[in-house]
């Protein structure tokens, strides 16, 4: 009987030790996580004051309102068009660029140094050099367009092309990235599997089919989510390049959602906006987490 | 013919120091042939230029008798294993086996029998839909193994394949190697860094050091006829004791109380630096053989031997191996013995001036020397 | 179990030390009254005297770049000159910016107490409950307030009450290159005044270089303010309800005729390929006039000066057009104002207050009006030396100036009154983009109108209009 007090005293003190050890990740979480997220889905089921304080309940209106809005269709669309336009290219990109960067041959440092450059560049400064770039009058584009005798584009003006532009300067910056992840795990993988395969004579193709990608598939995993997620989130870029124009052909949800917020002072919408893309993304992961598990191979 | 010769092989990778000098060898088709050194000796870079894995910076390379210093890898018709198997951790143990006939156009049910033949000889049959993962440490070994063997090359390299495994299932795969080789007639290029393993393995084996040949020959011959002192240390276990020491007066004089007399057919002009004795050359001393008193300082007792450890001056110890079981106390003084014609003499850069005259005991010869060894 | 309770105990200590290390500091900063202070934290200090014994009046502005320089000479020039009130200016960034961090202290006592706020947040200010209007110290002050110009501060005259004090305003102009005009045989001191002018004169100055145009004849930033101001310059409302300053406005009235006339003018201009379709960055279209892409375009009265600068031809400036037949009634201005906030101490209002009425001096007007281009809300720095001769030098400012003064007051140029205006605005762009990509005038404006009137109808049943 006395050692099973013992025992629950134990127990219990070792259960607040361990709460205690948990306690600044809990706070730091609680503070900047779960709050915030619970704050945005209770601010989703309300309507707002400019000030952004809950005025009036009103269940799904919010949902409603954005569901029969032709601005949040075109959002949607921007915002998976962005993801396609993005995530594929801009990772066989890398993955090219990573594995002629990983053969061994002098100078290569350079190289890797070059292609892994743009991960040191804030979104900031690298989307203001691609608006001069853009640049319908002054931009090298249309310079070079006008030099072989094309006609010039209005890059960033002409919803056709808007968002085709700013994913092209998202790639250019996502691509070092991805490259430095991708040669990180290019360099990972065993030297002795080639060697085995160069005895065995197998060709390129065949060895990049069958021993590298496989090799590199949890790092590939790894960086389409994070990819995927990166781009639903891109915010930087759009609002220096395009500030979701023209025709709101580049107001992606994240975009949409610091407009209301914070330009149209209408937090209840810009609330209810980020609830569905917190799902949006939270089932593009699972279901890449379901597919991929099957494809991608840990050592 | 033989199967593999190198003639004047050089490897450099900076273009002045050179990692592997001037190697001339030849390896016999059917010959277990194993190359061993200490680590960074250019045991491993020689196997690798074998197999085409690196360029030979100097010097020729004949494949059965062809020439082959240029040919790629899987122009050399050969396999090999790596020192961590190499296996492809994404594919099945049957998909690992017959990766390595991809190229030789194989039709499916002849990949198919191969590999069950591998598999079935290397008991690997109940695992072949397996991932290495989901594999032990020596049935991973064997899965390597099986892939070099389902090609049918005539050549087979090896790189340190035993040494991830534990020391129990490293004797008992040696065995296997070396009966799997001879039942396949493959010729066999094994690295190691292990003396024993290449004691126990070998038909021929060659000794490098700091990228040079040191000796190349049967085992027992490097054993018993070491060229010098760094194949005599290395090669043995316990190594073979060395000391410093002088000539005087047709004696060695290794410290103030003791000397060994030198072999009665060595020319004494000679300069000696050093000599060497086996550790089971020194014996327990009798009447009229007593050389000299070592004060011991330490025993082992393993059941067939005794090992024991003396000082020889202030600074080195040396070992006595003993047959049989010694009830022999720590500080005890104990009276031993060397036969002279057991020593090796070194001059002063390691090169062996004298050598022991031992040989192999043939098996009647041992019923011969019966009597004989009874005595002492 | 005591090791750790020991721990915890040295923590909560280290915690403590800690938070009474920066009370220390923030007591520090309340010496240092500069103006490079920009957390928000400093704001507190507005209850407490400083050192000097001065009351300190904290004022938020979003002026970046030399605006912000000629902004803090002002504010230390205020400083110097007396020895009741610290003014402590702080930039904020955009009005964007300012306005959401002014909305997360509004009506605490962190609050600032002079806010710079946009036009076109009038309405979300008067209805934001944390502002006090100036009229109570005008009234209590017996302030002359027709010393302002008349134009300008009724922009924030809501129902008779003066909410505000504009302080940086500014309206549009057309802005062309005279010696593109002459190049294409135009007059070049006789720009267009109406729809037809403009097309006929874009006409002659649109340059063509195989398939490309090497220069067009006009353009206008694709930004709701331009819409806004040529829509006004007609007499035009922008939202029902005398632009909803009788009543609260229910729904737009643009996409009438004063406005499919802008949009029919952009379109078939564009269509023939004289208008160049510039984006929604001010420096694109800047960089558009200035590299010859464009020969005519309107820009912000507020801008003339810097072209006139940095151009390297000959700078002309004119008034908005109008479409033929119609009768100019004038622009409506832009920028922003001071605003007080309310629940302050009398004491920091009334510090406020005697900035806002240094600002507005003739003096400091004229100063303000040469240095950026914006105007002087208050018309007798006109009349200062500094600034005729400034004149002479630059001709253009002064055709600015009377745009201004030739505007009729009315409900169509006091601009509209809306909390949605920031969205509003959005929905205008869209629509004028979607001119460049074919899309009908009258479709374009009702599209626009039909979301704005869906924002409009949510805002009013928000604040129960």
């Amino acid at each position: 009987m006395k050692r099973k007090i013992n025992k629950k005293r134990i127990t219990r003190s070792s259960f607040g030790a361990g709460m205690l050890y948990l306690l600044p990740s809990i706070l730091l979480f609680g503070i900047f996580l779960f709050y915030p997220m619970f704050k945005t889905l209770y601010l989703s089921l309300f309507w707002t004051d400019t000030q952004g304080n809950p005025v009036q309940y009103v269940g799904l209106e919010n949902f409603m309102y954005l569901f029969e809005s032709p601005s949040f269709m075109t959002s949607i669309k921007a915002t998976l068009l962005f993801v396609l336009y993005t995530v594929p290219v801009g990772i066989v990109l890398a993955l090219i660029l990573a594995l002629l960067a990983n053969e061994n041959v002098k100078g290569i440092g350079f190289f890797r140094t070059m292609f892994s450059s743009t991960i040191g560049m804030s979104v900031a400064a690298s989307s203001v050099i691609w608006m001069l770039m853009y640049n319908p009058a002054i931009g090298i584009f249309n310079k070079i367009l006008s030099a072989i005798h094309l006609p010039e584009l209005q890059w960033l003006l002409d919803p056709d092309y808007a968002l085709i532009s700013v994913a092209i300067s998202t790639i250019w910056m996502n691509t070092g990235f991805s490259f430095l992840i991708l040669l990180g795990g290019l360099q990972n993988i065993d030297e002795r599997l080639y060697e085995n395969a160069r005895i065995a004579g197998v060709g390129t193709w065949y060895k990049l089919r069958n021993i590298t990608l496989p090799m590199l598939s949890p790092t590939l995993f790894f960086v389409v989510t994070v990819s995927i997620i990166g781009a639903f989130q891109s915010f930087g870029q759009i609002d220096i390049l395009t500030g979701g124009g023209p025709m709101e052909s580049t107001n992606v949800i994240v975009y949409a959602i610091y407009k209301d917020a914070f330009i149209n002072y209408d937090v209840g919408l810009a609330s209810a906006q980020a609830v569905l893309l917190f799902f949006c993304i939270l089932f593009v992961t699972i279901l890449q987490f379901k597919i991929g598990e099957r494809r991608v191979h840990y050592q | 013919m033989s199967a593999i010769h190198l003639v004047n092989i050089i490897k450099s990778y900076d273009g002045k120091t050179k990692v592997v000098e001037d190697i001339n060898v030849e390896i016999q088709e059917g010959e277990f042939f194993v190359l061993v050194g200490p680590s960074g000796c250019g045991k491993s870079t020689m196997l690798r230029m074998i197999a085409g894995l690196e360029d030979i910076t100097e010097g020729d390379l004949f494949i059965n008798g062809n020439k082959a210093t240029s040919l790629l890898p899987h122009e050399r018709n050969l396999s090999m294993v790596f020192q961590n198997y190499a296996l492809y951790p994404h594919m099945t143990v049957e998909k690992n086996i017959t990766f390595g006939l991809y190229k030789q156009k194989l039709s499916k049910s002849e990949q198919k029998k191969r590999c069950d033949e591998a598999a079935e000889m290397l008991g690997l049959t109940p695992y072949l839909q397996r991932k290495p993962k989901a594999l032990s440490g020596g049935q991973r070994q064997r899965v390597a193994l099986a892939r070099a063997i389902v090609t049918q090359s005539p050549i087979c390299l090896m790189d340190e394949p035993l040494s991830n495994l534990d020391a129990k299932l490293r004797t008992k795969m040696r065995s296997e190697l070396r009966q799997l080789q001879r039942l396949l007639g493959i010729t066999m290029v094994y690295v190691t860094h292990d003396q024993t393993e290449a004691m126990t393995m070998a038909d021929r084996m060659m000794i490098l050091n700091h990228g040079q040949i040191q000796q190349v020959g049967k085992p027992l011959e490097i054993y018993n006829q070491p060229n010098n002192e760094f194949v005599a240390t290395f090669i043995g276990a316990p190594p073979m004791n060395v000391a410093n020491m002088k000539v005087i007066d047709h004696t060695c004089v290794l410290s103030d109380h003791i000397t060994i007399p030198l072999p009665h057919d060595v020319d004494p002009t000679a300069s000696y630096a050093k000599i060497g004795v086996r550790a089971e050359d020194i014996t327990l001393a009798s009447e009229n053989d007593y050389l000299f008193t070592g004060e011991i300082v330490n025993v082992e007792i393993l059941g067939t031997e005794t090992l024991l450890t003396f000082a020889i001056d202030e600074k080195n110890q040396w070992l006595a191996k003993l047959n049989g079981q010694w009830d022999i106390q720590i500080g005890e003084k104990v009276p031993l013995s060397i036969e002279s014609h057991h020593i090796h003499l070194f001059d002063e850069h390691g090169q062996t001036m004298f050598q022991s005259k031992k040989k192999a005991v043939s098996s009647y010869q041992v019923k011969d020397a019966l009597p004989k060894e009874k005595l002492l | 179990m005591k090791k750790m309770f020991t721990f915890m105990l040295m923590f909560v200590l280290l915690i403590t030390a800690c938070s009474s290390e920066s009370d220390s500091d923030n007591n520090d900063t309340t010496e240092d009254t500069n103006a490079e202070q920009t957390s928000s934290n400093d704001a507190t200090e507005t209850k407490e005297d400083t050192e000097s014994g001065k009351t300190e009046v904290v004022f938020w502005h979003a002026m970046g770049g030399n605006l912000e320089e000629t902004l803090t000479t002002i504010v230390s020039d205020y400083n110097a000159s007396q020895s009741d009130y610290e003014v402590v200016a702080i930039f904020q960034g955009s009005y964007e910016e300012a306005l959401t961090k002014f909305n997360t202290v509004a009506g605490t006592s962190d609050a600032p107490a002079i806010m710079q706020t946009f036009e076109v947040g009038t309405k979300y200010m008067v209805e934001s409950g944390n502002i006090q209007p100036v009229q109570k110290f005008i009234d209590a002050d017996s302030y002359d307030i027709n010393q302002w110009e008349k134009n300008i501060s009724n922009y924030y005259n809501v129902d008779g009450t003066q909410y505000s004090m504009p302080f940086n305003s500014s309206t549009p102009v057309l802005i062309y290159n005279k010696d593109a005009f002459t190049a294409a045989g135009l007059d070049a001191e006789n720009p267009p005044m109406t729809y037809s002018a403009l097309k006929e004169a874009s006409q002659k100055l649109t340059i063509q270089d195989g398939s490309n145009t090497t220069q067009y004849g006009f353009s206008v930033l694709n930004y709701g303010w331009f819409f806004e101001q040529l829509v006004a310059v007609q007499g035009g409302h922008f939202v029902d309800n005398d632009n909803g300053r009788t009543a609260s406005a229910q729904e737009v009235t643009f996409n009438q005729d004063e406005g499919l006339n802008v949009f029919t003018l952009i379109s078939d201009m564009y269509n023939d390929g004289t208008y160049y379709n510039s984006g929604t960055s001010w420096d694109d279209i800047r960089a558009a006039f200035l590299s010859g892409k464009t020969a005519m375009y309107l820009d912000s009265s507020a801008g003339v000066k810097a072209m006139v600068d940095s151009a390297e031809f000959e700078v002309g400036v004119s008034y908005l057009p109008i479409p033929d037949g119609k009768e100019r009634e004038g622009v409506i201005i832009g920028g922003a104002s001071l605003w007080m906030s309310s629940g302050l101490d009398e004491e920091i209002q009334q510090g406020a207050w005697d900035f806002m009425k240094y600002v507005s001096s003739a003096e400091v007007q004229a100063d303000w009006h040469l240095q950026t281009g914006y105007f002087a809300i208050n018309p007798a720095a006109y009349d200062l030396d500094v600034v005729k001769e400034v004149w002479e030098a630059y001709p253009q400012l002064k055709v600015t100036v009377n745009q201004l003064r030739e505007t009729k007051s009315s409900t169509a140029t006091q601009g509209a009154l809306i909390s949605v205006f920031p969205e509003a605005r959005q929905k205008v762009v869209s629509a004028m983009e979607s001119l460049y990509q074919g899309a009908d005038p009258q479709q374009a404006l009702d599209q626009a109108a039909s979301e704005i009137n869906r924002a409009l109808e949510k805002a009013n049943k928000l604040s129960g209009n």
